[in-house]
């Protein structure tokens, strides 16, 4: 799942300053399950905003609407009544929901209400972990699982650097939790499997470009000819 | 969700002359007919009476009416005739209001105290009874001999299965209360069994701890509490020594044991039997006099102070000790056996079957959070049950009483089926993103991911929660990112329908605790609320933050949440959510500037005086912030 | 189909659980009470929490209370007495004084709850209980801290030393008090330490015989109370209290540690008082045909069965039966209740 975290209110604030009348956007994918970006969510900004405005007197009339994916056009399509009512669009989609939305109604100007920040799994209520950077080219078979390129801090390939100490980052500060070294993590998982082997196997350098964007993806035995 | 075909009677009580002393009644019923909704409306003297109750129930029937919003007073007696009456009618409880207006003195405030009552009654989901099948079979789990105690009560309304999770495991529950799919390991081999109910009487577990007695290593002549009654052996012509009250000083069980041994041993002609002890603990039914009893039989009871010391050999052991209430250094008392009191310490399994059973654990890890709304045999899951001494040592008349309230619990399944209102949260799986957030937060137990073409959303599942499981406190409302979880009686739409038009200080109140504070507060000083609106919650955990952002936006002056104590949550963890919240809430207004607007205030049912200094505290904090400069002129 | 009907006599704790119980299972209940309203002695607690719930459960009194005025099924009514009392086939009958006016009822079981009196000091003196007015019951501090609040805003600034006195009326046999109370050691530690959260500096002294702690964790409370909240442990039960000629009051004990007596001076008594029980317990229990304990608590019909009696459909709930805390109370009563609806559905 997309994992985005809200946006600090004041740039949002920033951001809708000249306007009248906005509608913020939530999404029920990724960033209603990560608590982001759902109908909640959406009602809270919107109420902290029109206070914002109230008390600096210059109000502000937001409409709410929350719709299945913003990273859908035929979704994106329920939006147009709202839309065409407003000067501006909030979105508390991800990265890509917002700019979807907007390439939708490019008339109107619109407006990050998140941050997108990673793709990773719900841990507990209010704990998410980075799991995948979308590499484009996965190595998860040689490495017990566990992803190297996302549990590495420098994404090394072949084994950890000398800042493993005691299974963990020299990357970790007291502030932040520690951060587990991902490769003494593929040691203990590969170790448990019976393939410590595989520690030995050489994993060649990555083609990068497959993770260098922009990216596209077509499969022609799925396109479709509306013609 | 939308409710159809919703139609409304109202009656205006006069209570026989209380209420047109305030305030002109058909002046209230010209302002409602102009304005409301609602089917059928008329004037009474005393609604309550009995020619009035037959001409309403033919009004019922006439009008078709399927809810009743009654005006006058809300006296509990008319109250429970009213429901009575409209329960024969097919109108329950849930379907009748009533609003008291003998404090109301303008007729204004009597229009809007109706239009606000009416338009909760037509925002309230229809709520129905559901009748459920459920298994009879009760498990219990334990091996010993309070296991075996209440699974032989139980047996006497219903089937049993008793496992002793040694060779018979539990290892894995599925469903709820009625339906419980438990699965269980023997020889290796898995099977599922269906049970109604689990009843957990694992016992407990002593322990010696030397370090409690000076590093004393139990031998032939000095023996642990439990080696002595387990060896059961001829003690006649030997003396016997028990030493009690350094280990398990939080229980009974050690007291009563050593008591019955020390009669027992009197009765079968042992020479002497003492009782060293420091604190006689007698706290329960029948100890008293067993003690007292003990003492007629020649038993010694020899009180000790502080520090002692304790000799062991081949032939004999001795206990030197001070003797509070006499002037000597020490007194010495020898033996043929000494025996050392035990802690007692929970069962292996309880940490296992806690996390199996995903019930809570608390003080000493014993089971049941120690909490006085689970006491006695209650855990955090409906109809997974404690007794005896796995949740705290136990015994005698206290152990048989927790047995026959496990069976009277229990016995509620006996008949293969229960009748409950479907009072819990309806999901609305248009917007549920099946995201877990409910499942995880619910503090119950009580909710499960559901699948079908039903669920219109594009996983074609949803959250639902068992009707038998859940507790109606409205924590997984409060928690969706979806708005897609609504709790009768407390929806989203009827929470911020009174907050609409908000009073200068909205007090969001659990029911169980600052509601009542605040009924029993305005007695103590009735003009403290008159700025004060009380929005009353089933639990603090079903505060949602947009509740306190909505109070605010629409121009109150200041929020307070109304909470019970730490640890006095009637639903696990509601309270610590609302303080979560709160946090939340309160940094979302510091963002953009609008004050320290939210109090957060724990406060018991008999805490008026408390309630009171808290919102003085609320006025004063908003005096200090001023007015708030948020609110949104519409 | 009419729906059973049992009546539930006392409308306190136990009462309120027993009448909750049987009406959630579709039974109507009349709970008669003697007093002018419900909600029984736990009522007039006061709320012990500190920092954190202090677990004495009088808040699920009040809850039950509000529950009870909301529930249809359960007919309340206040002022009332039993005045006779009649077998009806498998169930009962009773006529019931409420004011001047009588009312016939009829039922298929009882429960009986009628809870406890404190112990009545009656002519002893010796504590001065009744003439001197900062010697004060333990349900009297309750009521005193539910109603102000503080204990400074119930016995005023002056306060600076507080003694509570244990088993009075309790583990007495000379009395014929045989034994023990059972709430009162901790309803006595859980007030200290209230007293002590609003009081830092006060005098806190308990006076006890043998400390009757149990419940989960009270090895940390008691620690606790011990250490940080420096509350004292005497053992010792004064002989002698009075005010005169002192504006302070005296208490005389022996010191157990030297045998010697000692005199020392306090400002506000609290005595923990027996319970005992409820005064028309013999009179009941003659009209229900059921028995009394040797102490004139209700008895259950045998030794360890603490709610059936010896006449069938006729339950003991609470602490009629004997001294009982609120969760044992609730427990008690729910077993009770449980009972009542097996029989009258049987």
């Amino acid at each position: 799942m997309i994992v985005a975290e809200g946006k600090p209110v004041e740039k949002i604030l920033e951001m809708v300053a000249p306007f009248k009348k906005v509608l913020i956007a939530g999404c029920r994918g990724c960033v209603t399950v990560c608590l982001t970006g759902g109908e909640k969510e959406v009602g809270i900004l919107a109420s902290q905003i029109r206070m914002a405005r109230s008390k600096d007197g210059n109000p502000i009339e937001i409409l709410e609407q929350t719709e299945e994916r913003q990273c859908d056009a035929e979704y994106n399509a329920k939006f147009l009544e709202n839309v065409e009512q407003v000067d501006a669009i909030v979105s508390l989609a991800c990265g890509i929901g917002i700019q979807y939305l907007g390439e939708k109604y490019p008339a109107t100007p619109i407006f990050p209400g998140v941050n997108t920040l990673m793709l990773g799994a719900n841990i507990d209520v209010g704990k998410w972990e980075e799991r995948c950077m979308a590499c484009g080219d996965c190595v998860l078979d040689k490495t017990g699982g566990i992803c190297p390129i996302t549990r590495c801090s420098k994404s090394l390939l072949n084994g950890p650097c000398g800042g493993s100490q005691y299974g963990k980052c020299e990357v970790s500060t007291p502030a932040k939790e520690d951060i587990p070294c991902g490769w003494q993590l593929i040691y203990d998982r590969l170790s448990a499997l019976g393939q410590l082997d595989k520690m030995k196997e050489i994993i060649p350098s990555k083609n990068w470009l497959r993770a260098k964007g922009p990216r596209t993806y077509v499969r022609e035995d799925l396109t479709l000819d509306r013609s | 969700m939308t409710i159809t075909n919703i139609r409304i009677g109202i009656y205006l009580c006069d209570c026989d002359g209380k209420v047109s002393k305030n305030v002109d009644l058909s002046k209230v019923k010209t302002a409602i007919q102009s304005q409301a909704e609602f089917e059928y409306i008329r004037e009474a003297d005393v609604v309550c009476g009995t020619a009035e109750q037959e001409k309403v129930a033919a009004e019922i029937d006439k009008y078709s009416l399927n809810r009743l919003l009654i005006v006058g007073c809300n006296d509990p007696f008319i109250t429970r005739k009213f429901v009575q009456l409209a329960e024969e009618k097919g109108i329950n409880r849930y379907s009748v209001e009533f609003l008291d207006l003998s404090a109301v003195n303008s007729v204004e405030a009597a229009v809007s105290a109706i239009n606000s009552r009416l338009g909760k009654l037509h925002l309230r989901e229809q709520i129905g009874y559901e009748e459920l099948a459920v298994t009879p079979d009760v498990l219990v789990i334990g091996s010993g001999s309070e296991a075996a105690a209440v699974a032989k009560a139980i047996s006497k309304n219903q089937p049993v299965v008793r496992i002793d999770h040694e060779t018979k495991k539990v290892v894995g529950v599925d469903g709820f209360p009625g339906n419980f799919t438990v699965r269980l390991l023997e020889n290796g081999k898995t099977s599922k069994h269906s049970f109604g109910a689990i009843v957990l009487a694992l016992g407990a577990q002593p322990q010696y701890d030397a370090a409690k007695y000076g590093g004393v290593n139990l031998d032939e002549r000095t023996l642990s509490l439990s080696q002595f009654i387990n060896a059961d052996k001829n003690y006649a012509g030997k003396k016997i020594s028990f030493v009690l009250g350094k280990a398990d000083a939080d229980s009974l069980l050690s007291f009563a044991a050593v008591l019955k041994s020390s009669l027992d041993l009197k009765g079968k002609g042992a020479s002497e039997v003492d009782v060293i002890y420091d604190d006689m603990k007698v706290c329960a039914d029948g100890l008293e006099q067993e003690y007292e009893l003990a003492r007629k039989k020649g038993v010694n009871f020899l009180k000790y102070d502080g520090e002692f010391q304790i000799n062991s050999a081949s032939d004999g052991a001795t206990f030197q000790y001070r003797e509070p209430f006499l002037p000597i250094e020490a007194t010495r008392v020898a033996a043929d056996y000494l025996v050392l009191a035990e802690d007692f310490v929970p069962v292996a399994a309880t940490q296992e079957l806690a996390e199996i059973l995903d019930i809570r654990t608390g003080p000493g890890g014993w089971f049941q959070k120690d909490n006085v709304h689970f006491l006695p045999i209650k855990s955090n899951r409906a109809y997974i049950l404690f007794v005896g001494s796995c949740h705290g040592p136990i015994h005698g008349t206290d152990l048989y009483n927790e047995i026959e309230a496990v069976v009277a619990e229990v016995s509620a399944f006996a008949k293969g089926k229960a009748q409950v209102p479907s009072l819990q949260p309806r999901v609305e799986a248009k917007k549920c993103a099946v995201c877990l957030t409910c499942y995880r937060c619910c503090p119950h137990h009580a909710i499960e991911i559901v699948h079908g073409d039903e669920y219109d959303n594009m996983y074609n599942s949803a959250a639902r929660m068992n009707p038998l499981a859940c507790q109606r406190c409205g924590i997984c409302a409060g928690e969706c990112p979806g708005k897609a979880i609504q709790l009768p009686l407390y929806s989203d739409q009827e929470v911020l329908f009174e907050v609409k038009q908000p009073a200068k200080i909205v007090a969001y109140a659990c029911e169980n605790s600052g509601f009542l504070a605040s009924e029993f507060a305005k007695t103590l000083d009735p003009q403290l609320q008159k700025a004060l609106q009380i929005v009353e919650v089933p639990c603090s955990g079903k505060i949602d933050v947009i509740y306190l952002l909505k109070a605010l936006e629409n121009g109150a002056d200041g929020v307070m949440l109304l909470v019970c104590h730490k640890e006095n949550c009637k639903y696990v963890w509601g309270n610590n959510r609302a303080e979560q919240r709160k946090e939340r809430a309160q940094a979302l207004l510091n963002q953009v500037g609008l004050g320290d607007r939210i109090e957060f205030v724990h406060v018991a049912a008999n805490q008026g005086n408390q309630f009171n200094a808290a919102v003085k505290e609320m006025a004063e904090k908003i005096r200090q912030s001023g007015t708030n400069p948020g609110k949104v002129v519409k | 189909m009419e729906r059973k009907k049992v009546l539930v006599i006392g409308g306190g704790a136990a009462g309120m659980t027993s009448a909750l119980d049987l009406a959630a299972q579709g039974v109507e209940v009349f709970l008669v009470e003697k007093e002018a309203d419900i909600g029984g002695r736990a009522a007039e607690y006061c709320c012990k929490a500190t920092d954190e719930c202090n677990r004495c459960a009088a808040c699920l009194v009040l809850q039950q209370k509000e529950k009870v005025a909301q529930e249809p099924l359960i007919q309340v009514l206040n002022n009332a007495l039993i005045k006779e009392f009649k077998k009806n086939g498998k169930g009962y009958k009773a006529t019931v004084a409420i004011g001047g006016q009588d009312l016939a009822l009829e039922f298929q079981a009882v429960i009986v709850a009628t809870g406890f009196d404190p112990y009545d000091l009656g002519r002893r003196s010796e504590f001065a209980y009744g003439l001197e007015k900062n010697v004060i019951s333990g349900l009297e501090l309750e009521r005193a801290l539910k109603e102000k609040g503080t204990l400074t805003a119930a016995f005023g600034p002056d306060v600076k030393k507080i003694g509570f006195i244990q088993c009075v009326g309790s583990r007495d046999l000379s009395i014929g008090h045989g034994y023990c109370s059972r709430v009162c050691c901790m309803y006595a530690a859980k007030l200290a330490k209230l007293i002590r959260s609003e009081l830092p500096e006060v005098e806190l002294d308990i006076f006890y015989m043998d400390f009757q702690s149990f419940g989960k964790g009270f090895g940390d409370f008691d620690k606790e109370l011990r250490e940080s909240d420096k509350v004292k442990f005497i053992r010792a039960i004064p002989s002698k209290i009075y005010g005169f000629p002192y504006d302070r009051l005296t208490v005389r004990f022996s010191d157990s540690l030297n045998g010697q007596q000692v005199e020392d001076k306090y400002d506000l008594i609290v005595l923990s008082l027996a319970i005992t029980p409820a005064a028309g317990n013999g009179d009941l229990a003659q009209k229900l045909g059921i028995n009394l304990d040797e102490y004139g608590f209700l008895a259950g019909s045998s030794d360890v069965e603490s709610m059936a009696t010896s006449q069938p459909g006729i339950y003991l709930a609470g602490v009629c039966q004997g001294p009982k805390d609120i969760p044992q109370t609730i427990g008690h009563a729910k077993a009770a209740a449980g009972m009542a609806r097996n029989y009258i559905f049987s």
